[in-house]
């Protein structure tokens, strides 16, 4: 029983590290498709978001069969838990490279516009923070996990002053309302990014102190 | 032993359903906020969200009892994790509120921006939405839920619209440009919630049908 227990986590484990990769992946390839301006790649991108969702899907039915099966207590419960709530995390990290992917056409001529903006040093920190809090995960590291914590209010200050950039070149450039508009969309879709890792990195310390971190030092709203 | 086990299920969701009802409560009180422009509404969203968390709180604890005592199987398995994953789906609802509520606070100080029928209109079908998925809930009942997946598609579609029109309306009058800004903030959000009811609407029906609806309609992660 014991035995057969250790296995299936292991293999759940196993299933999320791979779920983990797949979405850091859409996420790298959808803002390579922005940043490079490649619609093909951006449709791919699209297409892909199957295979997270088929994953998704099996990681909870296999969630669900060992809850049912092996009828887990303490440590084991509150690892199975967290995983339900790490997978739902992840497919909706993996929602987010699509919305992603989606802006890439319109935003194709206002290359320039978007190189100048500082969209791209967010993305960079909110994918560290994407893979440290899967890593923190796999490997069992709260200390990965806070680090993740403090990185959330970079982006968040980050999203808010690009807020006040994007109102900026609206109202001196007017046929910049339309790009600065959709940069607005993105880089709230990078703070959500964020606050998915910050998620997976409070439930990790949940894991390990079992204290409630969420709602406590720790706000998750929008500026 | 088995009557406690019952009345604890009971009690999760009685408390899912307060919970389910302050999660609506917040959204039509940040929404009449905006609408009416009412600065006490807006800050009684704010205030009101503490109760959400901890009610958020109180729930979580009470599945992991649950699990950990009782060790339920089958039907009451599938309720109690239906339950986890509607209380998370609350919570977030929640924090929309308080991103509206926040909006309406912002848009009270500019002046009115004038047509907004689509905002209304989406208001209107969001709050109906999560309203049938928490009926669906409390009554078991697909059907309902089912009628609530549909209305997903149609509130993207709006939120697509209502963003197209802002830029116009930013375009035309570069005075306005904060005030619609606030509306494309408000017009996200509320397509952020539909998307959370129609997350509720698939945990009952996976409840009441046992069979993953997930991802079987075509996807919905697109956002305008």
């Amino acid at each position: 029983m014991e035995r057969r227990f250790e296995k299936e986590l292991d293999d759940l484990k196993a299933n999320l590290a791979k779920m983990g990769r797949l979405v850091d992946e859409q996420i790298n390839l959808a803002c390579h498709a922005l940043f490079q301006t490649d619609i093909d790649l951006a449709r791919e991108v699209l297409q892909k978001d199957n295979a997270v969702n088929d994953l998704d899907t099996l990681i909870d039915k296999q969630c669900q069969v060992i809850f049912a099966l092996s009828q887990p207590v303490a440590v084991d419960l509150r690892l199975l838990m967290a995983a339900l709530k790490i997978n739902n995390n992840l497919e909706r990290i993996g929602d987010i490279a699509v919305n992603i992917a989606e802006r890439v056409e319109p935003l194709e001529p206002y290359h320039a516009f978007l190189k100048g903006t500082r969209l791209a040093e967010m993305v960079q920190i909110a994918r560290i923070m994407v893979s440290d809090s899967i890593d923190s995960f796999i490997s069992n590291n709260p200390r990965l996990a806070t680090l993740v914590l403090e990185s959330d209010d970079v982006v968040d200050s980050l999203d808010a002053a690009m807020f006040r950039q994007m109102v900026r070149e609206m109202q001196n450039d007017h046929s910049l309302i339309e790009p600065a508009s959709h940069i607005l969309i993105l880089s709230r879709h990078i703070e959500r990014l964020a606050d998915h890792a910050t998620n997976i990195a409070e439930d990790v310390i949940f894991l390990v102190d079992a204290k409630i971190v969420k709602h406590n030092a720790f706000e998750e709203l929008e500026p | 032993m088995q009557r406690h086990f019952l009345q604890e299920l009971e009690a999760l969701k009685t408390n899912l359903i307060k919970m389910g009802s302050f999660a609506e409560q917040a959204i039509a009180d940040s929404i009449r906020a905006l609408l009416e422009r009412r600065k006490e509404v807006a800050q009684q969203v704010l205030s009101q969200d503490q109760q959400i968390n901890s009610y958020e709180i109180l729930i979580d604890d009470a599945v992991v009892d649950l699990l950990a005592l009782q060790q339920p199987v089958a039907t009451d398995l599938r309720f109690i994790l239906a339950a986890s994953k509607i209380n998370n789906d609350l919570e977030r609802i929640g924090d929309h509120a308080v991103n509206i509520a926040e909006s309406a606070l912002q848009c009270v100080d500019h002046s009115p921006l004038k047509p907004l029928v689509d905002i209304t209109q989406m208001a209107q079908i969001t709050k109906g939405m999560l309203r049938d998925a928490i009926d669906g809930f409390i009554h078991h009942n697909a059907t309902i839920c089912r009628a609530v997946l549909r209305n997903d598609d149609i509130i993207d579609e709006l939120n697509k619209k209502v963003v197209h029109d802002l830029v116009e309306v930013m375009r035309q009058n570069p005075d306005k440009i904060e005030q619609a800004l606030e509306f494309i903030r408000v017009s996200r959000n509320l397509e952020r919630v539909a998307d959370l009811a129609t997350n509720i609407a698939e945990e009952v029906i996976f409840m009441a049908e046992a069979r993953v609806v997930k991802h079987h309609l075509e996807d919905r992660a697109s956002e305008g």
